[in-house]
């Protein structure tokens, strides 16, 4: 059983003369120290009231519980913060341990969905419980077992509340490919420009024009008028291409500019659906969003918003003339490949009316035209 | 017989001991608190008389059967009056 012990103090002048009366009171003293005239005795619970019946020349104060009824006592004082710390410590370790983010990183759509239904299936989803590293291993082991021609390789790695899956596609090469043949054929008209040849037969030469269909670089071999092998044929032409943009541009025109005044809000986001708390106090702003929280799919920003005035201006002739053509090379970007290049420009056609002038512009390109294309294998056909 | 004997002496522990530490003193098993100052403790004994002079002799520990002095212990003499 438990003693419950306490702690007592008395003031007492004479600590020998004070010991000497105790001692016949047949107590048990675990502690005595002695301190600025006071008498500080560690002793049961139940020897207070003796002490306190038979010395009653002295005035006996409880200090303390000891052991643990101390422990109890301030259990029972503190029960709403140690439940607080409790309840604290759980949700803390629940959100650890939570996961909240599954990203499959590969460029190839299918397979991250593959990949995502399979770990799903494994309970590795969203809203649940982390896996050991035990388990994730077998997981990984797993799906590339049942995947060995589509997974090359996967791993699993843990981002506080997130899992990256990142993937290798496992890439077979068809042999059929090898025994294909091709022919590298035009998508566009143009004149030849420049040949990058790597396979097949040059057909065309330099400032030739073609048109759409025609071939480029043959995947037939031939020597002596007669043809030795046929192969896939690859390689790259580039041709001058002509295009012709019709652009219409206004003479009047509003310019926003930043009159200097800003004002803050608090944003939340929810499904990339952003709404303002406050009411906005500009007409006409522009914002900046600094992000402060983010818990799931939930944001908070803080948005700065820069007002600004309209300006009305109004192009000159030459001016209209320069965003015209700015706007047929930006139209005739959009169009064009990343290997492509605008050579030149020049203006057909300008009329002026009222208030818009209309400009018709020739752009060359010059752009890659050839393209691959499958070609019949007549000696296959005749077998 | 040896048996009887100590098993009543480990379910009784009548035997009294005396521990001298630097600067501690325990007595295990005493009869009683004779005289007590800060130079001189005299306690009552099963058989004898134990005298601990010293200076700055205090108690801090005293239980029904056990005392634990504290303090520069000089002399631990024994009488039999």
């Amino acid at each position: 059983m438990n003693k419950h012990l306490i702690k007592v103090k008395t003031k007492c002048n004479n600590y020998y003369s004070f010991l000497k009366k105790i001692q016949y009171l047949n107590l048990s003293i675990y502690e005595i120290e002695y301190k600025d005239n006071y008498v500080y005795l560690k002793i049961n619970n139940e020897d207070l009231t003796k002490l306190k019946k038979y010395l009653v020349s002295y005035k006996f104060q409880k200090e303390e519980d000891l052991g643990l009824f101390s422990l109890k006592k301030k259990i029972k004082q503190n029960h709403i913060f140690l439940i607080m710390v409790i309840l604290g410590l759980i949700l803390y370790s629940i959100l650890t341990n939570l996961i909240v983010e599954i990203n499959v990183f590969h460029e190839n759509q299918d397979l991250r969905e593959l990949v995502k239904e399979e770990l799903d299936s494994y309970g590795v989803k969203v809203l649940s419980f982390k896996k050991s590293y035990k388990q994730l291993t077998k997981i990984k082991e797993a799906i590339l077992e049942k995947y060995p021609d589509k997974i090359d390789w996967l791993e699993i790695e843990t981002h506080g509340m997130a899992y990256d899956v990142k993937i290798e596609e496992r890439i077979i090469t068809d042999s059929k490919e090898e025994n294909k043949i091709c022919d590298i054929v035009a998508k566009k008209n143009g004149t030849i420009k420049h040949i990058k040849l790597e396979e097949g037969e040059r057909v065309v030469d330099l400032n030739d024009y073609v048109r759409e269909g025609d071939t480029l670089i043959s995947g037939k071999i031939i020597y002596n008028n007669e043809e030795k092998r046929s192969i896939c044929a690859k390689g790259e032409v580039y041709a001058e291409v002509w295009y012709t943009v019709d652009i219409s541009i206004p003479f009047h025109y509003n310019e926003y500019q930043e009159t200097g005044k800003k004002k803050y809000n608090i944003v939340w986001e929810v499904n990339d659906n952003k709404k303002r708390i406050l009411k906005n106090r500009f007409t006409n702003f522009n914002s900046k969003y600094y992000n402060f929280l983010k818990i799931f799919n939930f944001k908070l920003y803080l948005e700065k918003e820069y007002e600004t005035k309209e300006i009305k201006k109004e192009y000159g002739a030459d001016e209209a003339l320069e965003v015209a053509l700015l706007k047929a090379k930006d139209s005739i970007n959009k169009k064009i490949g990343e290997k492509d290049t605008i050579i030149d420009e020049k203006v057909l056609k300008k009329r002026i009316n009222n208030s818009t002038m209309d400009v018709e512009v020739f752009v060359i390109v010059e752009e890659l035209i050839s393209t691959q294309k499958e070609t019949f294998n007549e000696d296959l056909s005749r077998s | 017989m040896h048996l009887k004997e100590n098993l009543i002496n480990f379910l009784y522990d009548l035997d009294y001991f005396i521990t001298i530490y630097d600067n501690y003193i325990h007595i295990f098993n005493y009869k009683e608190l004779i005289s007590l100052s800060d130079t001189k403790i005299i306690l009552k004994m099963p058989n004898f008389t134990l005298e601990i002079k010293g200076n700055n002799l205090f108690i801090t520990k005293m239980l029904k059967n056990e005392l634990l002095i504290k303090g520069n212990i000089l002399l631990v003499g024994k009488s039999n009056e």
